[in-house]
């Protein structure tokens, strides 16, 4: 809502600058966005008044006058077919910035002019250059223009609840509450003439509950002509084109009141009567733009006896609208349904103005009122004759709401309290009337319902500054607000992120919308029968209702294409440092939509390559497949995991080189190497990718009892080494199991010490281990015993050859 | 068999160990000068055959000597390990401000740590931090907060639904109603910090996928000066003790009544006003308010017995004026070029 200040001073005292003036707005509720200067770029230009005016001796169509500015006595030429000697004009001198250009002194026609007198367009007032713009004859030689004809205009977002400050009187009230500047309604004082409307019209509504009022006025002998210069400027600074000085007195009404109201050609009336009805299935209606709009029942027509002539509260019809040949002017001032005013414009696509005011609700009791004043303004600009007496159909219920309010409510709420005399002084400068407890809300209130909505006015007006700061002093709740689990799994996120970006890995935060075919991408092979996460891409993701794009028109099923991304990003940017994990979640459909999905928390991890610039100490190591190994270990023992690893089959990962983590036969999740293949076809570049996706809520399950101390026990322990020729295809992870069973409570420690390929194709792997008991110090025997049942047992269950 | 001479003078032993410039001289010298087969050994152990009555002069006068020797040769070795030592030093010599060997430390995301930072804030009040789901029931994301069924907000360009039941959260205050549901009875005091979605045009100051945190305290006595000045100790504990905060209306929430909004004064320009608080020397940091009635009836809350206050605030717009990022885009590029500034 733009609201030009010379239009609110017509209303209230304005006491601040517009800075001012758009803080006290702001901070009171009515969001004051940015403020116009009209004219702040007139910077010498100036009121002159015409002396003389004699014909160009080179030009027929062209004059020179002679111009008093005030400071001196000037020659101008000028084209404008309207000027005359006495009159006031605005006038820039050479050199003035005219529409973004410098004035030049250039000979017109042989002779020079010395400035130039303006048409409104040329000052960027409005688009008419019909002729120069003339002052108000009392205006003096010289006086800057920007102080004849600028103006400031605050732009207000105005929110849903409050319909009443997209008009200026609604503004001006709050202005009037703020500062204590008494509010000036305007008054319009009607002579009225000719046979009273009633006897020559009629008016029905059918449809209340879309419509529950309509008055109807009608104005004769109206002369269309262009609205005086006053009016004109106060649309144009209010961002509304001027048209004719009918359409301009409803626009008028409409941003004097907020309340939007239609002029019909009387004599376009059809049967001399309005029938205000719900739309037939598929009625077609020409609006006033043009355009043809197929209806519904659901929508409200506003109808002659033969057809649609408006569509109710958001657009007249082409047909019957004000045009130049118009006489007689019937005023049509209806209230109408917000709820339906905002289903039929979306529907349609259709936001005018007059709908921006019908959905957030429109006082009911200004309905004949806002006829009055245009009836006013149309004999005044239009030289009309108001017929006497309105049709006026009314169901509309507006008995007044009254609200039982005790002004301690205010220090139950806002922390301070206001006496019963701050509260009505307040409440009645915003037009309520109080005569606590009773408060009796103005009917353009829509939005104050309870006592808490009282408070706020009160507190609002008196300004927030005024209430003191205190810190909270209620009870701290003993009770979860959530499940249990959920606490402990953020607390572990937490730990983690130290942990990892320690282990120097940088922290990710991506998109969670992927496209269609993003999943897919990342899949090589579809026949996979992957289990848990290691299968999340091959799941269905969630589709969007109305994505804004395709890239973003999904929910992601796993983390894993937002790690690819990120890394391919980056690879382009940076040659080490590509280590990232990512805390997020995926989002997995579950039971149709009559579910929510399930949200997966996860932590992805990617790397590859360096994480350490090369510096004069060396070259960082490459990331590989043991250095993920590693930091999967290290997340599952900080989160208390006893983990067991085991090959497995991933889509998107080498075959032989990927893994998932179990405990207690759940599942924690993957890590591996992206398939060479899948590198290449998304551009990663020559080193391995290594990524992993962990399942924190199963992380959490399986953290078990923490760390447990056992002792410290006293007695040395024996070292012992083996190392064992096996088949390439028994798995480390089995021999350590097995070496653990058999170690049994006397091992302490196990360690694999070398690994190598033998010349037969079997590889060799030596461990090296402590045995300890708590009981005695083990002799050589008992210590070679243990080995040797080892030793056995890998002969036996995996067929190892002691070496 | 000659007497064997009970004099002895140290002075010529003493001269020669001064010209001494290596270790194993100094030992050759010990043997020689101090051995068991040296002047004033052999001095020593005839002291037996000295006349009674000089034995004990003689003695301790050889005795000086013999000490005068040994801490001699103790200096002169010193001095010798030291200088030798100040060569090997000299020779190990380094350039000590070449740069060291950095363990590597990954970058922290400028989103996690401003929402860490302000969790940390309100545990230390006793708040309890909880989550709740992205992809909501419209039930809660807007009927509970009393956005009715015809709310702009609802419209297909102001949220992203999946059906007409199911969305993505447009804001974390779902979460409120949730939590509240969860507990059953005040006191609550929560803060959620989430992701949310809105399907806006992305450009340098709009995302459709950003991340907020929501804040709810209800009990039996809590005001909106409690809200003011619990939110002005987050805003001093994430911009610095010296901000201001203040608090104007806002009626664009229909779930806080009286609703609010905190600006804290432009840290760039001190409250003088600049180009990136707009010249206005505030900029505005969140939305806040008491939580409406309508709200707590919605769920069994009698609003005569409990008050509540709740904000939400954009922690991508946090950031931006924490770290002065001018493209929201940045946080979720996650370029190294930017993470390695702000992280």
């Amino acid at each position: 809502m733009k609201v030009p200040l010379k239009w609110l001073a017509r209303y209230v005292e304005l006491d601040r600058d517009a800075d001012q003036l758009a803080q006290l707005l702001t901070a009171s509720g009515t969001e004051v966005e940015s403020i116009d200067r009209l004219g702040a770029e007139w910077d010498n230009l100036t009121v002159a008044e015409i002396l003389h005016i004699e014909k160009h001796p080179n030009a027929d169509r062209l004059h020179l006058a002679t111009v008093n500015t005030g400071a001196s006595t000037m020659r101008v030429v000028c084209g404008a077919p309207n000027i005359a000697a006495g009159q006031k004009v605005p006038f820039a001198p050479v050199g003035a910035l005219i529409q973004g250009h410098a004035l030049e002194a250039r000979p017109i026609r042989g002779i020079v002019s010395e400035g130039m007198l303006c048409a409104a367009d040329e000052l960027g007032l409005s688009p008419d250059h019909s002729g120069i713009l003339i002052l108000d004859p009392s205006e003096t030689p010289g006086k800057p223009l920007q102080a004849v004809l600028g103006d400031e205009v605050l732009n207000v977002s105005v929110k849903p609840g409050r319909g009443d400050c997209l008009g200026m009187i609604g503004i001006a009230r709050e202005v009037s509450a703020l500062s204590g500047k008494p509010l000036r309604l305007p008054s319009a004082p009607l002579a009225e003439s000719g046979a009273p409307i009633a006897e020559v019209f009629q008016l029905r509504i059918d449809c209340p509950d879309l419509c529950p009022r309509f008055v109807a006025r009608l104005i004769r002998d109206v002369e269309i002509a262009q609205s005086p210069w006053w009016l004109q400027q106060l649309l144009h600074a209010s961002g509304v084109r001027a048209i004719n000085n009918v359409v301009d007195v409803t626009n008028y009404i409409m941003l004097d009141w907020g309340k939007p109201i239609h002029a019909y050609d009387f004599d376009y009336l059809r049967g001399a009567q309005i029938i205000v009805r719900r739309a037939t299935e598929g009625e077609v209606l020409r609006t006033l733009d043009g355009i043809d709009r197929t209806l519904s029942p659901d929508m409200c027509v506003i109808a002659d006896a033969e057809g649609g002539i408006g569509l109710g509260g958001i657009m007249g019809g082409a047909d019957s609208e004000v045009k130049d040949a118009t006489r007689n002017v019937l005023l049509e001032s209806a209230d109408f349904d917000a709820v339906t005013m905002r289903r039929t414009a979306k529907r349609l696509g259709m936001h005018s103005e007059a709908v921006r005011r019908f959905e957030r609700g429109v006082d009911p009791a200004i309905t004949a009122v806002a006829a009055d004043h245009a009836c006013y303004w149309f004999a005044e600009l239009a030289g009309g004759k108001v017929a006497p007496g309105a049709l006026d159909v009314d169901h509309e219920d507006r008995t007044p709401r009254v609200i039982d309010f005790d002004p301690a409510a205010t220090g139950r709420l806002l922390g301070k309290s206001y006496s019963a005399e701050h509260c009505s002084r307040i409440l009645t400068s915003l037009g309520f009337e109080t005569s606590l407890p009773k408060v009796v809300v103005p009917s353009w209130r829509l939005d104050v319902l309870e006592p808490a909505d009282l408070v706020e006015e009160i507190a609002r007006i008196t300004g927030y500054d005024d209430l003191p700061v205190t810190m909270p002093t209620g009870e701290i709740p003993l009770n979860p607000a959530q499940p249990p689990e959920w606490a402990t799994r953020l607390e572990l996120e937490d730990r983690l992120r130290e942990l990892l970006k320690g282990a120097g890995l940088n922290e990710a935060v991506t998109y969670s919308l992927i496209a269609a075919d993003t999943n897919s991408q990342l899949v090589l092979d579809v026949g996979l029968d992957a289990p848990g996460l290691a299968g999340a891409l091959l799941r269905q993701p969630l589709p969007l209702a109305n994505p804004m794009s395709e890239d973003q028109a999904f929910l992601r099923t796993t983390l894993l294409p937002s790690l690819t991304r990120i890394y391919e990003i980056n690879r382009r940017q940076t040659d080490y440092g590509r280590w990232f994990f990512e805390v997020g979640r995926a989002y997995w459909p579950r039971g149709g939509t009559r579910e929510l999905p399930e949200e997966k928390k996860l932590l992805g991890l990617i790397l590859g390559g360096p994480n350490a610039a090369k510096s004069w100490l060396g070259e960082a190591p490459a990331a590989d497949y043991a250095t993920l190994h590693g930091l999967v270990e290290l997340i599952l023992r900080s989160a208390g995991a006893e983990a067991r690893f085991e090959p497995v089959k991933h889509p998107s990962l080498h075959p032989g080189r990927s893994s998932c983590a179990n405990a207690n036969g759940e599942y924690l999740g993957y890590f591996g190497e992206l398939h060479p293949l899948l590198r290449e076809r998304l551009g990663l570049g020559p080193d391995p990718v290594l990524v992993s996706e962990l399942d924190l809520e199963a992380l959490v399950r399986q953290a078990g009892r923490g760390h447990r101390y056992e002792g410290i026990r006293r007695f040395p322990p024996v070292g012992r080494q083996i190392t064992v020729a096996l088949d390439r295809s028994v798995e480390a992870a089995k021999v350590k199991a097995l070496i653990e069973r058999e170690g049994g409570d006397l091992l302490t420690e196990l360690g694999l010490a070398d690994v190598f390929e033998l010349p037969d194709g079997r590889r060799s792997l030596s461990y090296s281990f402590s045995l300890q008991s708590d009981e005695r110090t083990l002799t050589d025997d008992e210590a070679n015993q243990v080995r040797d049942g080892i030793l056995a047992a890998l002969k036996q269950e995996l067929g190892a050859e002691q070496r | 068999m000659s007497t064997p001479t009970l004099d002895y003078d140290p002075q010529t032993a003493l001269a020669e160990l001064r010209g001494l410039a290596s270790l194993n001289e100094l030992e050759d010298w010990r043997v020689a000068h101090l051995g068991r087969r040296s002047g004033i050994m052999t001095a020593l152990s005839g002291l037996g055959q000295a006349p009674a009555d000089q034995r004990r002069e003689i003695g301790q006068r050889l005795n000086t000597a013999k000490q005068a020797l040994e801490r001699a040769l103790e200096e002169r070795k010193d001095e010798l390990t030291r200088s030798q030592l100040g060569e090997q030093l000299e020779r190990e010599r380094i350039d000590p401000t070449l740069p060291g060997r950095v363990p590597p430390r990954g970058l922290s995301h400028p989103l996690v740590t401003v929402t860490q930072q302000i969790c940390e804030l309100f545990r230390r009040i006793g708040f309890q931090i909880v989550e709740g789901p992205e992809v909501e029931w419209e039930h809660y994301n807007f009927t509970m907060l009393r956005l009715t069924e015809d709310h702009p907000a609802r419209d297909e360009t102001d949220t992203y639904w999946v059906t007409d039941k199911m969305l993505l959260r447009t804001h974390t205050s779902p979460v409120q109603i949730r939590a509240l549901e969860y507990v059953k009875q005040p006191p609550i005091r929560v803060l959620v910090p989430g992701r949310v979605y809105r399907p806006e045009a992305v450009d340098a100051s709009h995302e459709s996928n950003f991340h907020q945190i929501e804040g709810l305290l209800v009990d039996d006595r809590t005001t909106m000066s409690d809200m003011m000045g619990m939110l002005t100790y987050m805003a001093r504990g994430v911009f610095g003790q010296e901000r201001k905060a203040r608090f104007g209306c806002d009626q664009g929430f229909p779930f806080v009544e009286p609703g609010a909004q905190m600006s804290i004064d432009c840290a760039v320009c001190r409250g003088e006003g600049c180009r990136v608080c707009r010249y206005s020397g505030w900029l505005e940091v969140l939305g806040c308010g008491m939580v409406h009635p309508g709200v707590l009836r919605g769920l069994n809350i009698d609003p005569a017995k409990y008050t509540g206050w709740a904000f939400g605030v954009g922690v991508e717009r946090i950031a931006m004026m924490k770290y002065g990022v001018d493209d929201i885009r940045l946080f979720q590029g996650n370029d190294l070029r930017f993470l390695r500034q702000v992280g």
